[in-house]
């Protein structure tokens, strides 16, 4: 009886004010700006028989979209996982002056407006751009309006994803288990390799997963350096676009319907990561 | 207990590869952030200041400027509110289905932008569910204003609520309880015990989505419809010079928004190094009571 | 294996870790290094694993210079107070780590590492926990996987920071008898620090005090306690009585009465404290024929389980004097305001420096 009372009391009992108006105001909130909305997509996809659906969704435009899109996201997030442990480890282990500034600086795709990083790196990486121009010359490779381009664009977009998760983990790691590597008679390598790595993962994992997500969704500053060439450089948030401009509600709805359960997926996948690392995190 | 300052070989990599590494990421970085952000400036000044001066003064980018303005003091006023009474609910209340409310916050993260317009092309446009009724009311919201309000007000408003629900978490029930046995109301015990005390991290959302306010392309530029001088923001405005081949108007307008993220950064470090120091100062408050107390003990 | 430090100086910054220590450990001996915190013991044990490097003055294992040794090489064991245990290796992973890490040339076959491990986990006593992973361990069991896997590497030296400090009360004092039973197993040298001087005495051959990164004593735990050298000593190992007085012709004027002071004389007059341990001092109701019968009054008399705990003070200078006595028989049985005589059994002067460091609390 203590256990039911118990359960059902504490919930109520609470002495602080203000449940019913922060809650309520909260789900009205959320209900008119995303409840709502979704339900709205999902019954405009429906309209259509699964047939329809399944034809719009497997035309092979839009198949050639998501195979970009995946991939593209794909190979970005890879590069940030590299190069956002090696980031995150050098602002964390190699104190050199100016590093307050760069760490500052990381957050830069979270600020700058995708806009104004589509065109510029589009003006940078073009033929007719400084860089875009000398590995033309040097390579004979295209960057802007092509695949790379969008893999560019993904990749400045997904930076800081990689750096933020993983550098407060390497804060917390502890010395000790550093020490007690080497005292064991590791390499730094080793020590690197079977000690700081493995820990380190889950969060490298989680840094990887959002920077995926948040490439797949990626518009604005893709659509400037992509070229938007069908079956080659569209990616599906652009096709749904040009699926809006010709008043095909549907169509858009469904591809629409796609990339949201592919978000849906990913933010599971994200959330049982952090509950991974979680549960490895805690010690004592 | 101190850390030396040279750690012996073993426990730090030659100075060799620490100078490498840390070559190879300033590197990365330089390419991938500071050469793009340079050139925003350099495109846009390329051809004079008065050039400049005229892209950035020009009936529709003056248009789209206000309109952005327009649309981040509601947004974000609205996101604010929000974020407060979400928090307050999650963080000082149980209840059944909180991890999926919490969940359901972080949603525009996870969706596309293009996306979040779309639903909103659905819901209210002249062949969504409620279009019929919105034009026979003669209401209009998409290729209007109230649909980029919406638009950007979606896919900003976690920034806020995210900041909050951590700390309000971490900081318990316990000040506010003490507050309302002392006898204050619920508001009192709002205004004068929780918000002092989550002022920064309040402020740190405030910043995040401000920038993204400001800054949103691809949601709005499915709901705006483009319309030069009505419903064109500053992003949209970028796209459409930009498409115009008026590069240095372009680049003009895109050096406005590149300022702006630069004072988000270094808002956003000034809050990070007052919020540091506080926690510094509060550690150093516990560590001195506990020596303290040591050495009342010896005395 | 022995270990030598000769004149070893560490200081972060500005503050002087140890300054011009010395201290010889012989081989199989289980030393202690005691004293309060930032005392410089730590820094004595990194500097000894090679996770530290000495400022100035030399390490020495055996007579052999180990001062410019990398910690990989120095084959040293050593046990974090909190453990440090790989969180994603198994205990079996974890101890079996410095054997794997060798290089392929000197490494043992798998089979051969199994075996040594699960001898060792046997040692510890969890073996039966082979396949868990740490956080699913008590705080106990993890510091002996953390002894094990020390262990495992055959270590010329075994050096423990702290190894008891992170865990409850109960669990510290069984873990530091088995700890003493599995040094007399090993005897493989080793050293360990702790504030705390009940561990010290119970577990180690030999205790050495250290205080403001300097020895202030080394000997048997017997010879600290009986025979502490000078005043920190005094406060910091057991309980003790300090009454302040005056030195004169040979003898010390403390508490109203007179104690002999024969090695002070020439020195004198000099102000001096006199240190008398609790249960180093007789009850009486009337003084005695010599003349160190001190007057006191009783202010609170507790019962400790078998000890009877009297608060007193000095009637001559308002002191207080704390006295402890087996409860068995006694015939006293003082309340508050009683008017007694105490006689210190074995007091001990020394010179007042009146910049005296030590905290009181032990």
């Amino acid at each position: 009886m203590t256990l039911a009372v118990g359960s059902a009391a504490r919930r109520r009992r609470s002495v602080i004010p203000g449940f019913g108006l922060t809650m309520g105001y909260t789900l009205m909130y959320l209900s008119v700006l995303v409840l709502l909305p979704f339900v709205a997509l999902f019954f405009k996809a429906l309209e259509l028989s699964w047939g329809e659906i399944w034809a719009i969704a497997s035309d092979p435009r839009a198949v050639a979209s998501y195979r970009l899109t995946f991939t593209a996201s794909f190979i970005a997030a890879s590069i940030n996982l590299v190069f956002g442990l090696l980031t995150a480890w050098v602002l964390v282990r190699y104190p050199f002056p100016g590093r307050r500034v760069v760490d500052a600086l990381v957050d830069l795709p979270f600020a700058l407006p995708t806009a104004v990083a589509g065109i510029a790196l589009t003006g940078l990486y073009a033929t007719t751009g400084p860089i875009g121009a000398w590995w033309y010359e040097t390579f004979g490779i295209r960057i802007a309006y092509t695949e790379l381009g969008v893999i560019l664009a993904l990749t400045f977009i997904g930076l800081p994803f990689v750096v933020r998760t993983v550098q407060p983990v390497i804060e917390d790691l502890e010395q000790e288990v550093e020490e007690a590597a080497a005292s064991l008679g590791a390499s730094r390598l080793q020590t690197f390799t079977r000690v700081l790595f493995p820990a380190l993962l889950p969060a490298l994992l989680t840094g990887f997963a959002m920077a995926f997500a948040r490439a797949l969704g990626e518009y604005g500053s893709v659509v400037f350096i992509a070229g938007n060439i069908p079956f080659r450089t569209e990616i599906t948030p652009l096709l749904i676009i040009i699926k809006l401009e010709q008043y095909d509600f549907a169509g858009a709805a469904t591809l629409g319907a796609v990339m949201l359960l592919a978000s849906f997926v990913l933010l599971l996948v994200i959330n049982g990561l952090q509950m991974w690392s979680g549960t490895r995190g805690r010690t004592q | 207990m101190m850390a030396a300052p040279n750690p012996p070989r073993a426990l730090t990599e030659p100075p060799i590869v620490r100078w490498l590494l840390t070559t190879l990421a300033l590197a990365f970085l330089g390419l991938f952030l500071v050469v793009p952000l340079v050139s925003v400036f350099h495109e846009a000044l390329r051809q004079g200041l008065a050039v400049y001066w005229a892209a950035i003064t020009e009936p529709d980018a003056a248009a789209a400027i206000r309109l952005t303005l327009l649309v981040v003091a509601i947004s974000v006023p609205l996101n604010v509110i929000f974020g407060l009474a979400a928090a307050w609910s999650i963080t000082k209340f149980r209840f059944r289905g909180k991890q999926l409310l919490v969940t359901l916050i972080d949603l525009p993260f996870a969706v596309s932008p293009v996306v979040a317009g779309l639903i909103y092309v659905l819901l209210y446009g002249a062949h969504g569910w409620l279009g019929p009724w919105l034009a026979e009311n003669e209401l209009r919201i998409i290729f209007a204003v109230p649909g980029i309000v919406l638009a950007t007000t979606f896919v900003t408003f976690p920034f806020v609520a995210r900041e909050l629900i951590p700390q309000m978490q971490a900081q318990g029930t316990d000040h506010e309880e003490a507050a309302i046995s002392l006898g204050a109301s619920g508001w009192q015990t709002f205004l004068r015990v929780t918000l002092p005390s989550i002022k920064w991290s309040l402020l740190y959302g405030v910043i995040l989505c401000n920038a993204r306010a400001m800054g949103e392309f691809g949601a709005v530029s499915v709901v705006s419809g483009k319309i030069r001088g009505l419903t064109n923001t500053m992003p949209l405005h970028i796209e459409i010079l930009y498409n115009e081949y008026q590069l240095a108007a372009a680049f003009a307008v895109a050096s406005l928004l590149a300022g702006l993220a630069l004072v988000t950064l270094v808002a956003k470090s000034v809050v990070e190094l007052r919020t540091e120091a506080e926690q510094r100062a509060a550690a150093q408050a516990a560590a001195a009571q506990t020596t303290a107390r040591t050495l009342e003990r010896a005395a | 294996m022995s270990i030598e430090i000769r004149n070893v100086g560490k200081s972060f910054g500005a503050f002087q870790a140890l300054d011009d220590v010395s201290l010889d450990i012989a081989t199989g001996e289980l030393v202690a290094l005691l004293g309060p915190s930032g005392c410089g013991k730590t820094t004595l044990l990194r500097i000894i694993a090679g996770l530290e490097q000495a400022d100035t003055g030399a390490v020495a294992f055996q007579g052999e210079d180990a001062t410019r040794l990398d910690v990989r090489a120095r084959r040293v064991g050593f046990v974090f107070q909190h453990y440090a245990l790989f969180r994603h290796m198994t205990v079996f992973d974890n101890v079996a780590f410095g054997l794997k890490v060798r290089p392929r040339s000197s490494r043992l076959s798998k089979a051969a590492i199994a075996e040594r491990v699960h001898r060792l986990l046997e040692l510890v006593q969890l073996d039966f926990m082979a396949d868990r992973l740490p956080n699913q361990l008590s705080g106990g069991q993890r510091q002996r996987v953390a002894l094990a896997r020390a262990l495992a590497v055959e270590p010329r030296v075994l050096l423990l920071d702290e190894p008891f400090g992170a865990l409850d009360a109960q669990v510290r004092k069984d873990l530091r008898r088995w700890l003493r039973r599995l040094h007399d197993e090993l005897h493989v040298t080793s050293v360990f620090v702790t504030h705390d001087q009940e561990e010290a005495m119970e577990v180690s051959d030999r205790v050495v005090v250290m205080n403001r990164g300097r020895i202030e004593q080394v000997g048997p735990p017997a010879s600290i306690y009986d025979d502490p050298v000078s005043p920190f000593v005094y406060e910091f190992v057991g309980q003790v009585n300090a009454l302040r007085g005056r030195i004169v012709d040979g003898r010390a004027e403390v508490a109203g009465v007179r104690l002999p002071a024969p090695s002070f004389r020439g020195l004198d007059p000099l102000e001096a404290v006199a240190y008398i341990r609790p249960h180093e001092i007789a009850l009486a109701d009337a003084p005695g024929q010599t003349e160190d019968w001190i007057a006191v009054t009783v202010t609170d008399c507790t019962i400790a389980g078998p000890v009877l705990r009297i608060e007193a003070r000095v009637a001559a200078t308002g002191e207080r004097l704390e006295i402890e006595m087996p409860r068995g028989g006694a015939s006293l049985a003082p309340g508050p305001g009683a008017r007694l005589y105490a006689r210190p059994t074995n007091p001990r002067l020394f010179a007042d420096t009146t910049a005296n460091p030590t905290g009181r609390d032990r």
